[in-house]
């Protein structure tokens, strides 16, 4: 069961730096530019909300699968095989759990005074120096959102890990498969123990961060 | 990135070797055992199980997923992937039996099956043993009887717990599972209703820069391995 937390933990936490940080420059586009689509694509970057992750799953293994043009790129060029691994796994779930990053950033970059945005103009800020000083300080609430979202969105997937990852220990076996597989097996001791382990971290990390952001924002 | 694949390849040398082991699912029992006295001779090789439908594993082989050694329980996906030069030659290890199974009712025969609320089964697409169990209801003609009262799991230990957690009051399962659970009651069904279930190991691709398939494969096949898997109901192949 270590095994299968410690790959969840990880997982998750590489999932949750890897889009923030995708997410600050997608939402920085979305908050303070407009151009032709931008509906269109905020309705795409939400779409993961409302598909089921059978439908990700299925469109990941057709694109990455080593008979596709895509998958043989990826595996000839990078050396990378998406399919049934960990990269896949980090791939799937950033997607999966992109519109829990993007919104509540864009939220709070929008929520950001914009007589403070002009100040810092005033005072000479170049854009970069604005989004460090002014906007970033000012939006740690949405982010810290955005991460515990990503978080523990991560630490529960299970259709779409299933779907494109197997269920191998060590790579692609989670720690929601690991509760599946023992399910199966019969074991139902070791099924409650990794249960009650990620309802424990889950709401663990939940508090922590929630407990942060109450500290941060009101201050 | 870098301090994380640093640390995974630190990780992976802690053990001299890895095998990684995709079987079906009617297998956990005897592997679990299997895969000890294994271990006993080769203290330093760590050994992983993967369990699914025969079907599953092997189009996650397809698709390129890492596993050295494919234990099916079907020989048409073991000979594709031969054909295909994604794996060696299969080599049978067991015979499979089918059984109906059932926790509370006293299972004689067939006709129990009539009188049941739901009866689980393996998904005959990708699971050998839902193919035999459905080959089985077609040839006692009770398929149209009970066909809205099938409950099918992903694969066959799915189904048997279907069973064991009373969803379902009996199950077309393996004799395996049923021995490995050891409560109960079921019916071996006689070979000659199905398609023989043939066990099949291949060494894949990737497995044939692995000395240790090899030699798990010699150690599936020999006497004390043999014990074992007829203590589960395995025939010989």
């Amino acid at each position: 069961m270590e095994e299968a937390l410690l790959l969840s933990l990880k997982l998750a936490s590489l999932t949750t730096i890897l889009l923030i940080l995708l997410s600050l420059f997608v939402s920085y586009i979305l908050a303070y530019f407009s151009f032709p689509a931008k509906t269109f694509l905020e309705g795409f970057l939400m779409l993961p909300i409302v598909l089921p992750p059978t439908v990700l799953g299925f469109y990941m293994i057709y694109l990455l699968s080593p008979e596709s043009p895509v998958g043989r790129f990826f595996k000839e060029v990078l050396g990378i095989n998406f399919l049934f691994s960990f990269e896949g796994l980090l791939l799937a779930s950033m997607i999966y759990s992109l519109p829990f990053a993007v919104f509540p950033i864009r939220d709070a970059f929008q929520g950001v005074h914009r007589r403070h945005v002009e100040i810092a103009y005033v005072f000479g800020y170049s854009r970069l120096e604005t989004v460090l000083r002014v906007i970033l300080p000012e939006s740690i609430g949405g982010l810290l959102t955005s991460a515990s979202l990503v978080f523990a969105h991560t630490m529960g997937e299970f259709g779409v890990v299933l779907m494109v990852g197997g269920n191998i220990p060590g790579e692609t076996q989670t720690l929601s498969i690991y509760i599946y597989d023992q399910v199966q097996a019969l074991n139902y001791t070791q099924a409650h123990r990794a249960s009650l382990t990620l309802l424990s971290v889950s709401l663990l990390c939940l508090s922590v961060v929630l407990l942060l952001r109450k500290r941060w924002v009101f201050r | 990135m870098k301090l994380l694949s640093a640390l995974l390849l630190l990780l992976s040398f802690s053990f001299a070797q890895s095998l990684h082991i995709a079987a079906a699912s009617s297998l956990r029992g005897p592997l679990e055992e299997i895969g000890k006295l294994f271990s006993q001779k080769h203290p330093d090789v760590k050994l992983y199980f993967s369990y699914g439908a025969s079907g599953n594993l092997y189009r996650q082989i397809l698709g390129g997923a890492p596993y050295d050694l494919f234990l099916s329980a079907s020989e048409l996906y073991t000979n594709k992937l031969y054909e295909k030069g994604e794996a060696g030659k299969p080599v049978p290890f067991a015979r499979g039996r089918l059984v109906i199974f059932s926790r509370n009712l006293d299972v004689r025969g067939p006709e129990v099956l009539r009188g049941a609320d739901r009866i689980a089964m393996a998904n005959p697409r990708y699971a050998p043993y839902g193919v035999a169990a459905l080959e089985f209801l077609k040839k006692v003609g009770l398929y149209e009887e009970v066909r809205r009262k099938l409950l099918q799991g992903t694969n066959v230990a799915q189904a048997f717990q279907f069973v064991v957690s009373g969803g379902a009051e009996v199950g077309i399962v393996s004799l395996s599972l049923a021995v490995g659970y050891g409560k109960g009651s079921y019916w071996v069904v006689p070979e000659d209703m199905h398609s023989p279930i043939r066990h099949v190991a291949v060494i894949t691709e990737r497995g044939m820069n692995n000395k240790m398939a090899e030699s798990f494969l010699r150690f599936l096949t020999s006497p004390k391995a043999g014990e074992v898997l007829k203590r589960y109901g395995f025939g010989v192949p």
